[in-house]
């Protein structure tokens, strides 16, 4: 009898463990049915980041911080900046947080909060990026005070801060541009911030002054002037001041343009009968290299970023095309490979880059176009837009600043990859653009 | 009164049939015991079991995107011309004089272009001729379907919906790993529920976030306008079950 209860124990224990197994193997078909698909070839594109006006701060410097921010992160080919009128979030409520969700549900993938005040004379600014994917932590926290005439400078430098955490490169904002305008007769250099503001004169005496060119640190600007009646080279501090006369050859002495350790300039003289490029002492104009001899007119010159070679612009075969030679001299090979007209090529300043931009005329207008020495690939950056020249690279490459002639004239930004609508950060009639480097962190 | 053969026989019977259950339950616990034994450690995520789904395959081809670009030439088709009838079917008719031809000329057009090598191949730079109707290539859909999809029309359609949804990702961000989302759907098209089913590995929160928006996306606009999954035997069973989409970009 015991047998028997035995066995019909374990019938009911084997019955109760067959029906949970098979309920949980009935589960699984239920909830694993289905099928997997693979995502591939999604678009890639800007990244979308939410830049909204500050809480508990000072309102027209909030304001101010806000467009500075808008301007510096729209224009650097990185970011794609979100309107602020479709905004969900109350942004009182989270002051210097975020609801994850609220920006989420606005396209945003990155959010910078910030809290602007001002006492008196001093400002104090203090930022926070947040990707939206992370929560409610910081991925970058910053703070800044100084006098109020800082704040610009404050918000680029805050903006570089979001670029080197974002792509590990330095960032561009707060370098300057120097150009040139005429007026009766003269020429006058001037240099501003990247965005337009700040405009000074670089030189003031009244002859005519063109083709400036920052040096690498920043501190100085070449350029050519006519001030002793003859086309000859100088160097001033770039905040202004007198001008220090580094070449004045016989003929002309123009188009100085610095070497990346700041030593030397390139530049074209005549002293020998036929302009020609040369490369001499940035302090005492003593000549150290001959770098061209031909019958042509050689002009232009420009450095690769790693001082090993240079561009340059010559006719020796009837129409002026873009050359590149070593700057140690030896044969010149020729690059540009479109049209009968190619002028005022620029080195891309990116470490390793191998990339010009340069002026080119089609259709009898004037247009800007890059083109990778390595590849051949070239990009066309302007077209249909009046007369565009003289391009010159920001520090990093990524954007190319360029005088726009006729109708809608003045100082223009653009990707230089080709993507984008140019930016005008300046209005009015100028020549010979010149990129300054990034300030320093 | 039992007689012993009668309970030889019933416990010869109990011991077949418990044997019996055994082997089933043995199976059931070898095949799913580490669910049953895991019930008070971690459980496996929600949703589906990944290792079961079918792996089908559904591409789509995207129309060109026309992002912001610097304003282009505009190129225009040169007038038609008129060819002149040089043959008459009637022999008594003399035939229609040809006008003389005109001299060749010395460049084709497009020649004297210096940049004709590098303009942009966008659909609005194309060079003269026939005007090119894309939505022919498009089947005037949004997205068109490369030429080596495979698999089923109502999934090449979901995986646009779903490609969409999600927008661009962004090129600063990190594509490293690859999310799994699923959702699920009935038949009447309407994604009753979605989930992160596994994260990227290593972890991408980005591209973690980029899935979910776009599953978000899909659920929105399918239950917006629910799209019935086709009766058909091959389909149905499969598409109201758990699907699955490994966002590899």
């Amino acid at each position: 009898m015991l047998r028997v209860q035995a066995v019909k124990r374990l019938f009911v224990a084997a019955s109760v463990l067959a029906v949970v197994a098979l309920g949980s193997a009935r589960a699984h078909a239920d909830d694993d049915g289905g099928v997997l698909i693979d995502v591939k070839g999604v678009k890639r594109g800007a990244y979308p980041l939410a830049l909204p006006l500050g809480v508990n701060s000072d309102g027209d410097l909030a304001k101010t911080v806000q467009e500075v921010m808008t301007f510096d992160l729209g224009v650097s080919g990185w970011f794609k900046v979100l309107d602020p009128a479709s905004f969900l979030a109350d942004l009182e409520t989270e002051k210097m947080s975020i609801e994850a969700q609220k920006w989420k549900d606005v396209g945003a993938y990155g959010v910078v909060k910030y809290k602007a005040t001002s006492s008196g004379k001093k400002v104090e600014l203090e930022f926070s990026l947040f990707q939206v994917s992370k929560g409610t932590t910081a991925a970058l926290s910053k703070t800044y005070k100084g006098g109020a005439d800082d704040a610009r400078g404050f918000v680029h430098a805050w903006c570089n801060e979001v670029v080197k955490f974002y792509t590990g490169e330095d960032g561009f904002f707060g370098s300057k541009l120097a150009f040139v305008t005429k007026k009766k007769g003269k020429s006058t250099i001037h240099a501003m911030d990247f965005d337009g503001n700040g405009l000074y004169n670089v030189t003031r005496n009244k002859s005519i002054n063109m083709l400036p060119s920052w040096s690498r640190s920043g501190g100085k600007i070449a350029f050519t002037s006519y001030m002793r009646n003859n086309p000859d080279v100088y160097v001033v501090a770039a905040g202004g001041g007198r001008p220090k006369k580094i070449a004045s050859y016989k003929g002309m002495n123009t188009g100085p343009t610095w070497s990346p350790d700041g030593s030397k300039l390139a530049v074209t003289l005549s002293k020998d009968g036929n302009p020609e490029i040369y490369v001499i002492d940035a302090t005492d104009g003593k000549v150290i290299e001959r770098i061209t001899d031909n019958k042509g007119i050689d002009t232009s010159p420009s450095w690769s970023p790693d001082g090993g070679e240079l561009a340059f612009v010559s006719d020796r075969e009837g129409s002026p095309q873009i050359y590149v030679v070593s700057s140690s001299g030896g044969k010149a090979k020729k690059v540009s490979k479109n049209g009968s007209y190619n002028t005022t090529p620029t080195w891309s300043p990116k470490t390793g880059a191998r990339v010009l931009a340069y002026t080119t005329r089609d259709g009898g207008v004037y247009d800007i176009v890059t083109l990778d020495l390595d590849s051949s690939k070239m990009t066309r950056i302007t077209q249909d837009s009046g007369n565009n020249e003289e391009p010159s690279f920001s520090p990093n490459g990524k954007v190319v600043a360029f005088a726009r002639t006729g109708s809608g004239a003045g100082i223009y930004l653009a990707n230089a990859d080709g993507t984008g609508k140019a930016t005008k950060v300046w209005s009015g009639t100028a020549t010979g653009v010149d990129w300054g480097p990034a300030p320093s962190p | 009164m039992r007689t012993e053969v009668q309970d030889n026989a019933t416990l010869h019977g109990y011991s077949l049939a418990g044997m019996g259950i055994l082997l089933v339950a043995t199976t059931g616990l070898v095949f799913f015991g580490r669910d049953l034994l895991a019930g008070g450690g971690p459980s496996r995520p929600e949703g589906p079991d990944l290792s079961k789904l079918v792996a089908i395959e559904a591409s789509v081809a995207y129309r060109k995107s026309t992002p912001q670009k610097q304003p282009q030439k505009q190129k225009q088709a040169p007038d038609p011309v008129a060819k002149p009838e040089g043959v008459s079917r009637d022999d008594k008719k003399d035939p229609i004089k040809k006008p003389d031809d005109e001299p060749e000329p010395k460049t084709k057009p497009g020649d004297d272009d210096p940049l004709k090598d590098i303009r942009r191949t966008n659909d609005d730079d194309l060079e003269v001729g026939k005007p090119v109707d894309p939505s022919s290539d498009f089947n005037e859909k949004r997205f068109g379907f490369a030429e080596e999809t495979k698999g089923d029309p109502y999934v090449q359609d979901l995986l646009s919906d779903l490609v969409e949804a999600g927008g661009e990702y962004p090129s600063l961000a990190s594509s490293e790993g690859y999310p799994i989302g699923c959702f699920h759907m009935n038949a009447e098209g309407k994604i009753l529920d979605t989930i992160l089913r596994e994260k990227a590995q290593p972890d991408n929160a980005e591209l973690d976030d980029f899935a979910e928006r776009a599953l978000n996306g899909l659920k929105k606009k399918r239950n917006k306008d629910p799209v019935p999954v086709p009766d058909r035997a091959e389909l149905r069973p499969l598409m109201t079950e758990w699907t699955c989409f490994a966002f590899k970009l």
